[in-house]
């Protein structure tokens, strides 16, 4: 297998990866640029899966589209469809797709891998027909498609009107839709949101078609479990105090729902910066472990970049800019623009980052997990859905001695499934540092192994006879 | 596997423009309908099909969850090969086979 050389190698094509990709190139560097996904987007601006598919127009979707033809014209090297599966110092990336494997070595390698939602557990998150409040944009964005309904919508902030709208919009029932917030949260955060007006009032847009259509917008509210078996029958709601635990002196009620859209923020996507021994630091205010990443981009790593949403929740207007950012330190890198050159493309850039950034984290901070939530997951909760792992088999082994997600993981299996500990290991660390009574950094986080995603091993290996494995000489006796 | 059929209103439900193709495709032996091009779990789910496997442990139904290839709940077989569906594209014909998780261990979860 050939290894494909280039002077950067973008691993993500969302709003960070595209745009970093299309500054590089402007400055004649070689760039490939890789995607699990079939098309440029990123989660933001997820493309419509096939031609027919009834997507809303919005905002968002026109930005994909300039991106995406931005990314097209500007002559990188696509690789969609590709699953990076381990990233190796020297800038050495493998990647899978449906062909087989594939190799590139970048001079530069840049990682901009975005985030993963968290969703705390509750009592039937598991049940067919629940899926995440950002699985619901990808059903909207992608499939032109609603989830099972009456649908209940659940989360904080306003990801939770924006998706509620646009079931109804697709055609689709809800059955209520829930904010753990309040208004007053809100009002609260008004003077830094104001930057972004047009945000705030699509957001009253979305929050005045919710109330035409007579959903019940319920403030200060989660869902405290889901009943149903093969299917969701109903969801139980209840108020929650100002930390996010359950209000005692709410009983609670019943609504009958068909499914459930439910996500409680975005986590860092933070497995390949580990992989390559990039220094973390634990911030929750963007989302929780992020790669310690300077100005313009570099990391204390050599030849690694990092932009957009994995380096701290930030947004997606923050991702474009910090990819451009990104884009103008690959080409000074590379010896294509010398340090005065850069300071002075860069210095604009800077100055929006800055305001984009301010916004982003405005958001983050409404958004971010008050204690209550994960405080009040039930012992028999999966928090572990890939092995079934229970909050009371995790502090079983806080008190067999664990005081460190790992060793929880060898113990209960917790983390050790599928999605490699990805849905789980937010919930998981807070529980342990709970138990032990130590800080969230001090739970730890896993151990970053490749592959960076689960990879059929046949694609990996190919088809290959036994005479084409190298054999050494014997060693002499 | 062969979940107890849903109620009526626990379907996806999607509309489709011109240019979508109506295609017919095998699930567990079954013909179900679907768009060309379009992403199985959302075919599924509109046929009523939300419960795609077991968990290996504790044997409960699960189904499609983060939708982006993250959560591995949504993983059946098309055509031989273990697929996210929520990254497979419908195709006229193909072969679709839920449940490919092992049954579940005596003595449940942990």
């Amino acid at each position: 297998m050939t290894e494909r050389a280039f002077d950067l190698v973008v691993v993500g094509a969302g709003p960070a990866g595209a745009s970093a990709a299309v500054e590089a190139r402007r400055h004649g560097l070689s760039v490939a640029v890789l995607d699990e996904n079939r098309a440029a987007g990123g989660q933001v601006h997820r493309a419509p899966m096939f031609p027919g598919a009834a997507v809303a127009r919005s905002p968002e979707a026109e930005e994909g589209a300039r991106l995406r033809d931005d990314l097209e014209r500007s002559g990188a090297d696509l690789f969609l469809g590709h699953t990076v599966w381990n990233v190796a110092p020297g800038g050495a990336v493998s990647a899978v797709d449906r062909r087989g494997a594939s190799a590139f070595r970048g001079r530069l390698v840049l990682l901009a891998t975005g985030t993963t939602e968290k969703v705390v557990p509750i009592p039937g998150l598991t049940t067919p027909g629940v899926i995440g409040l950002a699985a619901a944009t990808v059903a909207l964005k992608s499939h032109g498609a609603a989830p099972p309904g009456p649908t209940v919508v659940a989360g904080v902030g306003p990801l939770v009107f924006a998706v509620a709208a646009g079931i109804l919009k697709a055609g689709g029932t809800v059955a209520a839709a829930l904010d753990l917030a309040r208004p007053g949260d809100w009002i609260a955060a008004l003077p830094s949101l104001a930057v972004r007006a047009d945000l705030l009032g699509r957001g009253l847009g979305w929050a005045m078609a919710l109330r035409r259509a007579g959903v019940p917008l319920l403030f200060g509210h989660t869902v405290a479990a889901i009943e149903g078996e093969d299917a969701v029958r109903a969801v139980f709601v209840r108020r929650v105090r100002n930390d996010w635990s359950p209000d005692p002196s709410d009983p609670g009620r019943r609504i009958a729902a068909g499914g459930v859209a439910i996500g409680h923020g975005l986590v860092p996507a933070v497995e390949a910066t580990r992989l390559l021994s990039v220094p973390h630091d634990h911030r929750p205010e963007r989302g929780g472990w992020v790669p310690r990443v300077r100005e313009d981009r570099t990391t204390d790593v050599p030849a690694v970049l990092v932009a957009g949403d994995c380096a701290g929740v930030s947004g997606a207007a923050a991702a474009l800019l910090a990819g451009r950012l990104a884009g103008l330190t690959a080409a000074r890198e590379a010896g294509a623009l010398d340090a005065a050159a850069w300071a002075d493309r860069a210095a604009p850039v800077r100055t929006a980052l800055g305001r984009a950034e301010r916004f982003g984290w405005a958001i983050s901070a409404l958004m971010r997990t008050r204690p209550g939530l994960v405080e009040s997951v039930a012992a028999d909760t999966v928090v572990c859905r890939c092995e079934d792992v229970t909050r009371a088999a995790i502090e079983g082994a806080v008190r067999r001695g664990a005081v460190h997600v790992n060793q929880v993981k060898s113990a209960t299996r917790c983390g050790m499934g599928p999605c490699q500990g990805r849905m789980c290991g937010e919930t998981a660390a807070h529980i342990v540092a709970a138990a032990t009574n130590r800080s969230r950094a001090e739970a730890g986080h896993w151990t970053a192994r490749t592959p960076l995603r689960t990879v059929p091993l046949d694609r990996l290996l190919g088809a290959y006879a036994y005479e084409d494995i190298p054999r050494p000489p014997p060693q002499p006796g | 596997m062969d979940p107890a059929s849903p109620p009526a209103f626990a379907r996806w439900s999607r509309n489709a423009r011109p240019g979508a193709r109506a295609v017919s495709f095998l699930v567990d032996g079954r013909p179900v309908e679907g768009f060309e091009g379009e992403c199985l779990v959302v075919a599924l789910g509109a046929a009523g099909i939300l419960a795609l496997r077991h968990s290996p442990a504790a044997g409960t139904p699960r189904g499609a969850f983060c939708l982006m290839g993250v959560c591995q709940e949504c993983v059946v077989a098309v055509d031989g090969e273990r697929v996210p569906a929520c990254a497979e594209p419908v195709r006229m014909g193909m072969d679709v086979v839920t449940g490919g998780a092992r049954p579940p261990v005596a003595g449940g979860g942990r």
